[in-house]
């Protein structure tokens, strides 16, 4: 599994904003639990690389972060901000183009 | 459904990990979230999940100290907190350098365009200002933290963006003595002598106000955390 997780490592980013996209708002947990059931359980996000980043994406603007009280438990929902919105239609367009890219050789 | 007797014992757990509060309610909310959804999967009891998660963070929930560091003084670290450090760091180093490279800019122009009064001036008025904005930014969140917390806060740790003092206290206190009397340095700079000394002082001097800078926006990001997070200390 971490031999498969290695190819997704320098894609969490864009995995991340664009499960953001998808929805209003979402949870740390939350994320790494859609992932897992998109993929089948193919790619699971650890802890350790997901909250880090989710930090740092923050930092650079391109999500914001509510602390909201959900059945008497502190919840911290992420929600894209406009900066985050472009960026990940940017990186859309640019990872579309590189799995075309990755198609053409690997199906040769 | 999670207890609250299991709850408490989910955030002692994550409290005896000593992790920063604001970094500690999302991880709580997450163990929380993970032992409710393999209770369900799994049809295991609360002790059993409990065990698995733990298991499951245990690399990121393990301590471990940096190669610098000697002994074991301060308060332990674990390999999680540590990532969001080095990000903070990495992030609040490139704020800083910035502002820093836009204050050298700033002083080499005065340098070359201005008399030797406004240029002395200018240089220690540099200095008063970020030292005004580091110190002024650390008793600013001691006196928030008194007052809204009292004493209660002084068994945890609040945020990763709260230390990096110690350093502007120590190196403040003998840099500027080291840099007094400033006349006898910056006279040298304004008439281009560049001798050993003048240009030690120098460094020290642009290492003074690089730390005050970087402390400073730290302690701001910590006043942010501080208000983002006082409605949710209820277990403080």
């Amino acid at each position: 599994m971490a031999k498969k997780n290695s190819l997704y490592k320098g894609t969490l980013q864009n995995i991340i904003l664009k499960l953001l996209s998808s929805e209003v708002k979402m949870y740390g947990y939350q994320l790494t639990q859609r992932a897992k059931e998109l993929t089948k359980g193919e790619l699971e996000m650890t802890e350790g690389a997901l909250y880090p980043l989710l930090h740092k994406l923050e930092n650079q603007g391109l999500i914001f972060a509510e602390l909201q009280n959900v059945n008497g438990r502190d919840r911290k929902y992420y929600f894209l901000t406009n900066k985050g919105k472009r960026q990940q239609s940017e990186q859309e367009v640019e990872m579309k183009s590189y799995l075309f890219n990755l198609n053409s050789i690997f199906n040769v | 459904m999670t207890t609250e007797t299991q709850k408490t014992e989910i955030r002692d757990y994550l409290l005896s990990k000593k992790l920063p509060i604001d970094i500690l309610l999302e991880v709580n909310d997450h163990f929380v979230s993970q032992i409710s959804d393999l209770e369900k999967e799994e049809n295991l009891s609360f002790k059993d999940t409990f065990e698995k998660t733990k298991e499951n963070w245990k690399k990121d929930l393990t301590f471990s100290k940096p190669f610098y560091k000697i002994g074991n003084a301060g308060i332990p670290t674990t390999n999680f907190e540590r990532k969001f450090k080095r990000e903070a760091n990495y992030n609040i180093f490139k704020i800083t350098f910035l502002i820093f490279i836009a204050f050298i800019f700033l002083l080499s122009i005065i340098l070359l365009n201005v008399n030797y009064k406004v240029f002395n001036n200018s240089v220690k008025g540099f200095l008063i200002t970020s030292i005004i904005l580091c110190y002024g930014s650390i008793i600013f969140n001691w006196i928030y933290v008194y007052l809204n917390f009292k004493n209660t806060l002084k068994d945890y740790k609040v945020s990763v963006f709260q230390w990096h003092i110690f350093m502007v206290f120590s190196l403040g206190y003998f840099g500027l003595a080291y840099l007094n009397p400033m006349q006898a340095w910056t006279n040298e700079i304004f008439n281009h002598h560049l001798f050993f000394v003048t240009f030690l002082k120098l460094t020290i001097y642009f290492i003074l106000i690089f730390s005050y800078i970087f402390t400073a926006i730290n302690q701001l990001k910590y006043a942010k955390i501080l208000r983002k997070i006082k409605p949710h200390l209820k277990f403080v």
